[in-house]
């Protein structure tokens, strides 16, 4: 943009209080070549400047009277373009995070800027498709709290779990940042947990808190003796049995028979999950003439007919 | 249960317009606003904001509307169904119903040139004549639901009762089949229904004919002469569905002796991955995606073997459990799910086509002109394709 110019201020000219434009997750300042990576753009207003980009610079203990070299765009300029041009600035950088993009419509309507402007003149530079419903979508994400938002921008997790969050009420929420503080899982564990706890809710006509009590929720976030990746563990199994009743029980009667073959600590016997294959396979890592000889054991008329009970039994 | 009714705009294309059909089924519309358009204009612009479901297009079709259909991977047995997909789209609304979804078009599409494929159809049978066909007009749309696939219906009875090699299956959920009854079919047309317990059909068959009237109508066609043909298809695992589905055999049994009963497919609710939230978004209140479902080998989200195994194994046992039962498969389903439930199971998809050949000729005698040859089907193609010409 050619009207952009440099100018050097003093940072008692920048109005610091006012945060219109402050939108995008601020990244750490490390040192003051950081400045050359993260060009700060102002904006001539009532009592000197403002910034429309490059927040991150207020992290950093310069004084007032420090003189800093800033690039200025025109006072005249609107504020739909200024955000159009703020987000080309940060989209070359990254993809912007649902909640980065929230907080730009929250300015957007803010100020009145009509929906058809917002689809047609930011949804394009955002890259994302111009569909009316996805306005509210994104400016709910900005509602998330800040410990959870953090996590969810930490995962790189896509619109959709924000907006499962953003579902949540209240007391359901808590219980997702209580889950997610206590165990800090990856995004599929989050994602599956919060969908399966949904759909039991919706299948079964039960509200969030009795769901979790008849899991016996609290217990997993008892310290104990259980180390947290276990208790996530159990918590997984326990949500699984109740989203899944009849496969639970398919698939733990198998896993007992597999138990009572007593197979050697190097010999796994595994089958497809999902059940579609009627199928089992093998895995035995031969290093010695004892795994060899376990190895022969297994073909004994018991164990054969064990296994082909198993077989019958998927 | 008259759905012609739903339609609120209808487009005519130019090549249409003078077809013999085009003013019949205009006629049922009175009072719709009707727009004729060029052949190659879009009507999706006026088309925008109007369900699919309530626009009809009446146009000539381009490419195969007479082919095999699509089936599944590899991964489960198919029956080697052909199809003519003339009507593409139904006006019906069940949830659990993949074209909803499926169909990317602005529009409920009939295609008016009959003629045409009618001339396409007979030069593709001519092609295997030692091979018997099963060919259905039910695949896109339901056969009898609106005016211009009756209309089709009509004919294609007609012009098959003169198609020594194939039986048409007309497929439907509604009951209107009565106008059909009086034409002259040479036991070349099947009537078929696809049934749910009468709790499933409220819970999840919107628009759809009560059980009883299906099953009544069905009885009158039967009374007709026309072979029946039966669709379990989607069972679905809801609470209690032992009782439900064994009270609908009771009633199907009751209504209908085995006896005129060509086939029953069984088939339990499937669908692709991505139709689940579209499902939720169109039917909040649903709970039929929360099944016990995973992703099956054809990436199509199925309920878990050992939850539809068990639903299989007690229906196929009742449905077998008459004198002459008839013809029982399994549409989309596996080798696994075949043998565990039936004892058997076909090893190809050439070779369950063949059976059905094989049941027809022994259970209803005069059908086939001669006895089936498995080879005849092993090497038989779908409709759409073209032989090599030798030399």
């Amino acid at each position: 943009m050619q009207s952009v110019k440099p100018v050097v201020l003093t940072l008692r000219q920048i109005n610091k209080n006012d945060t219109t434009f402050d939108v995008f997750v601020h990244q750490p300042v490390v040192d003051n070549l950081s400045f050359l990576q993260n060009p700060i753009l102002v904006q001539p207003a009532a009592n000197g400047y403002r910034i429309v980009y490059g927040f991150d610079f207020l992290q950093t203990d310069y004084q007032d009277d420090d003189r800093i070299v800033v690039y200025s765009i025109p006072g005249s300029l609107d504020l739909l373009s200024v955000l159009a041009l703020i987000i080309k600035i940060q989209i070359n950088k990254r993809a912007l995070y649902p909640v980065e993009i929230g907080k730009l419509l929250s300015v957007a309507k803010t100020y009145n800027i009509p929906d058809d402007d917002i689809l047609h003149r930011l949804f394009p530079e955002i890259k994302i498709t111009a569909q009316n419903k996805l306005i509210d979508q994104y400016k709910s994400t900005t509602s998330i709290h800040a410990d959870l938002r953090e996590y969810l921008i930490q995962k790189n997790a896509p619109l959709k779990t924000w907006l499962s969050v953003v579902d949540l009420k209240g007391p359901e929420r808590k219980q997702i940042e209580k889950f997610i503080t206590k165990f800090r899982p990856t995004l599929s564990v989050l994602e599956e947990i919060m969908l399966y706890l949904s759909e039991i809710k919706t299948r079964d006509r039960k509200d969030l808190a009795t769901v979790l009590k008849d899991l016996n929720w609290e217990k997993y976030f008892q310290a104990g003796d259980i180390a947290p990746k276990d208790s996530l563990a159990q918590l997984r199994t326990a949500v699984f049995q109740i989203r899944y009743p009849q496969l639970s029980i398919h698939k733990n009667s198998i896993d007992s028979d597999i138990k009572k073959l007593d197979l050697p600590n190097n010999a796994t016997l595994s089958y497809d999950e999902s059940f579609e294959k009627k199928e089992l396979t093998l895995q035995w890592r031969l290093r010695t003439t004892k795994d060899l000889k376990r190895l022969q054991q297994l073909g004994d008329d018991m164990t054969i007919r064990k296994i082909r009970q198993i077989m019958d039994k998927l | 249960m008259n759905l012609n009714n739903r339609f609120l705009r209808i487009f005519v294309t130019e090549s249409a317009l003078n077809d013999a059909v085009t003013g019949a089924i205009i006629e049922k519309y009175p009072g719709r606003i009707q727009k004729v358009v060029p052949d190659d204009y879009d009507i999706c612009e006026d088309a925008r904001g109007i369900d699919p479901k309530r626009v009809l297009y009446l146009t000539h079709s381009k490419g195969d509307v007479v082919k095999g259909c699509p089936g599944t991977a590899e991964s489960y047995l198919c029956c080697n169904y052909q199809v003519i997909n003339q009507t593409q789209n139904c006006p019906m609304n069940c949830v659990y119903c993949i074209l909803q979804f499926y169909l990317n078009q602005p529009a409920t599409i009939l295609f008016t040139n009959f003629e045409d494929i009618f001339i396409d159809l007979k030069e593709k049978l001519s092609c295997q004549p030692k091979r018997f066909f099963r060919i259905g007009t039910g695949e896109l749309g339901d056969s009898l639901a609106i005016s211009g696939s009756v209309f089709f219906a009509d004919q294609a009875i007609r012009t098959f009762a003169n198609i020594p090699n194939a039986l048409l299956e007309l497929k439907t959920k509604t009951s209107e089949a009565d106008d059909l009854l009086n034409i002259p079919h040479n036991g070349h047309t099947v009537l078929a229904w696809s049934i749910n317990p009468q709790e499933i059909i409220d819970r999840y068959e919107f628009k759809t004919s009560q059980l009883i009237t299906r099953l009544a109508a069905a009885a009158r066609a039967g009374d007709a002469g026309y072979l029946l043909a039966f669709h379990l298809d989607p069972i679905l695992a809801v609470p209690g569905w032992e009782d439900l589905y064994s009270d609908l055999l009771d009633e199907l049994y009751l209504h209908i002796p085995s006896e005129r009963i060509v086939w029953i497919s069984m088939g339990s609710l499937r669908f692709p991955p991505s139709m689940k939230d579209k499902m939720i978004e169109r039917y909040p209140s649903t709970t039929l995606p929360f099944g016990e479902m995973i992703r099956g080998m054809d990436g199509k989200m199925r309920y878990a073997r050992p939850v539809r195994v068990p639903m299989y194994k007690k229906i196929y046992q009742q449905l077998t459990g008459v004198s002459d039962p008839p013809f029982i498969y399994f549409c989309m389903e596996s080798q696994d799910v075949w043998e565990e439930v039936t004892g058997t199971s076909p090893e190809s998809n050439a070779y369950l086509d063949y059976l059905f050949a094989e049941s027809l000729y022994k259970r209803f005698a005069g059908l086939l002109a001669e006895k089936p040859v498995r080879d005849t089907y092993e090497r038989g193609f779908s409709l759409e394709q073209i032989p090599n010409k030798p030399g």
